[in-house]
């Protein structure tokens, strides 16, 4: 080996080992912002396992972190988001982190639980990570917050989601009683279990998987009767396990204005199997969908499925149904939990994060657990 | 018996080489001596490279240092155009006016008509080359060396969602508060 070659690696190597000691102190890491009329203000921030590590010249950072909120407001929140964002990490990328169906009086606290790593080059200069409110729900669907990542009407259709929920339950134990409302939760259980799970990437450029040489195909449509937006026409090009620039067009058949609109997106792959693929959302970020009216989404990027390491989910056929709306006045549409009862798509969709949350209270505590819980809520 | 590159040694050494090629060495190693030198050397040399940096005069002012060496380069820069031969000055022609500000005109025209009220794009773009991926553990923002993951804990049973607008869903409950707990990355 010759001696400058030597003494480059050399170099190099002590350039990593200099940066391997670099100290980080992830308390200062760590910034928490909220606005000083916040309806929650934060009682502690725990970065206890947190650790930092080098790989080569860039450094990996393990930011474990739980955030004790408490609820300084009058009215009960129901959901939080959090805004997470790394602009060192991630270069305008953002994060967030929701908590919905919480039932927080005031005065209580409640946790949120971050769990980051970023992957960064250079020395870090201020905060690695910045934390902010983007907004809070209440009992009675007003939102406090900047929501900037429209969380309102996430949190908002979730909150409906739950109150269904919740209610279809109660009404099965009113009516039918305890075993009833057992038997529902264990079918839950075991639908969650059953439903395919798979590993989805979202990639937008870079190089394609023949792509061009993907063929047209077209969505089929589960039309719910009330749904407010009807879709009429959509497709993607699929290549494989890769479905590129979805499009759909719609029409407005509600007597209200529409702002947000979005489509449940379902995939079959070779053996048969159906999967919830994503969502397909309206793409004009200033979408005014009068009643009558038509339009068009057209998104760009692509999705590739695969149900295991190495095991590509080749698409053959698509599936979508209206799985949420907004309307300019604020107000969200969901689908009733009838229409979700079409055996086809129980067996594909999530359940809500409620009747995750209950099953998943029944199947560590019980049936008294969740008979309590749902009458918290009455 | 082929050996491992210099460069691949000294990575295997600093412990920075993925598995597969981490092992490939080592295998190497278990059969070959002079290779087996060959780190043990580079594990030295980098212990006292280590035991030196931890020996650097305190208060050395690394942004002071930075600063002089910029300025060194500055002023040998400008020394190198104090001796360089002088250009004779060169009036542009018209057409070569003509020919550079073309583009530019053409530029500020096609971005004035695609801000022009009522206009709207088909889609928010996202930046070429960024992926957004979910894998058991968390969900990833990966653009160039760059990375953002949020994470959850691994036995979690988790949904996953993808969005074609740029963004990726994961929903699971958390086993210690009992919690939904619902975290987005989006593309920037």
């Amino acid at each position: 080996m010759s001696m400058r070659r030597r003494s480059g690696i050399l170099l190099l190597l002590a350039a990593a080992a200099l940066w391997g000691q670099q100290p980080l102190d992830l308390r200062t890491s760590l910034k928490i912002e909220f606005p000083p009329d916040s309806p929650v203000t934060l009682l502690s921030a725990d970065v206890g396992d947190s650790a930092t590590s080098a790989r080569g010249s860039a450094m990996i950072i393990d930011l474990r972190s739980s955030l004790t909120l408490r609820n300084s407001g009058p009215r009960h929140i129901r959901g939080v988001t959090l805004l997470v964002s790394a602009q060192d990490a991630a270069a305008g990328g953002k994060a967030s982190v929701s908590v919905p169906s919480l039932n927080v009086r005031s005065g209580d606290s409640f946790p949120v639980r971050i769990n980051l790593r970023l992957l960064r080059p250079l020395a870090p200069v201020g905060p690695l990570v910045v934390v902010s409110l983007d907004g809070l729900l209440f009992d009675d669907l007003s939102f406090y917050g900047p929501n900037r990542l429209n969380s309102r009407r996430s949190m908002t259709a979730w909150e409906l989601e739950a109150r269904r929920d919740r209610r279809h339950f109660r009404d099965l134990l009113a009516s039918r009683g305890e075993e009833a409302l057992r038997q529902a939760l264990l079918e839950s259980l075991a639908r969650q279990s059953d439903r395919t799970r798979v590993d989805v990437q979202v990639v937008r450029g870079g190089r394609t998987t023949n792509v061009e040489a993907g063929k047209p195909v077209q969505f089929a449509f589960l039309n719910f009767p009330d749904s407010p937006v009807e879709p009429l026409d959509g497709g993607a090009r699929i290549a494989g396990n890769e479905a590129r620039s979805p499009a759909l067009d719609v029409r407005n058949r509600s007597s209200k204005a529409v702002r947000y609109f979005e489509l449940a997106w379902i995939v079959r792959d070779s053996s048969g199997r159906e999967f919830l693929a994503g969502s397909l959302p309206a793409s004009d970020p200033d979408l005014h969908l009068g009643p009558g009216q038509t339009s068009k989404v057209r998104q760009d990027g692509a999705f590739r499925f695969q149900t295991g390491p190495g095991k590509p989910a080749a698409v053959t056929s698509m599936t979508g149904f209206v799985s949420q709306v907004e309307f300019v006045d604020g107000a969200v549409w969901i689908p009733a939990r009838r229409d979700l009862t079409d055996p086809r798509l129980a067996r594909v969709i999530a359940p809500s994060p409620e009747e995750e949350r209950l099953t998943d209270l029944y199947r560590r505590k019980g049936l008294a657990a969740v008979v309590a819980e749902l009458k918290k809520f009455e | 018996m082929k050996h491992p590159g210099e460069s691949g040694l000294a990575l295997y050494a600093g412990g920075d080489l993925p598995a597969l090629p981490r092992w490939r060495i080592s295998r190497h190693l278990r059969r070959c001596g002079a290779c087996r030198e060959e780190v043990a050397a580079f594990r030295k040399a980098r212990e006292m490279l280590r035991a030196d940096a931890a020996r650097l005069p305190e208060g050395l002012d690394w942004t002071r240092l930075a600063g002089e060496m910029k300025a060194n380069i500055h002023v040998g820069l400008a020394a190198g155009r104090c001796v360089a031969p002088a250009e004779p000055e060169r009036r542009a022609p018209l057409g070569r006016v003509a020919a550079l500000l073309a583009p530019v005109l053409l530029l500020l025209l096609v971005g004035f008509w695609l801000q022009r009220p009522g206009h709207k794009p088909p889609s928010p773009q996202w930046e070429e080359g960024t992926v957004i991926e979910a894998s058991g553990g968390g969900i990833e923002l990966r653009q160039g060396g760059r990375m953002l993951s949020l994470r959850h804990p691994e036995a979690a049973n988790v949904t996953y969602t993808g969005s074609a607008q740029g963004s990726m869903r994961a929903r699971y409950v958390d086993s210690e508060t009992g919690q939904v707990t619902i975290q987005n990355v989006y593309a920037p």
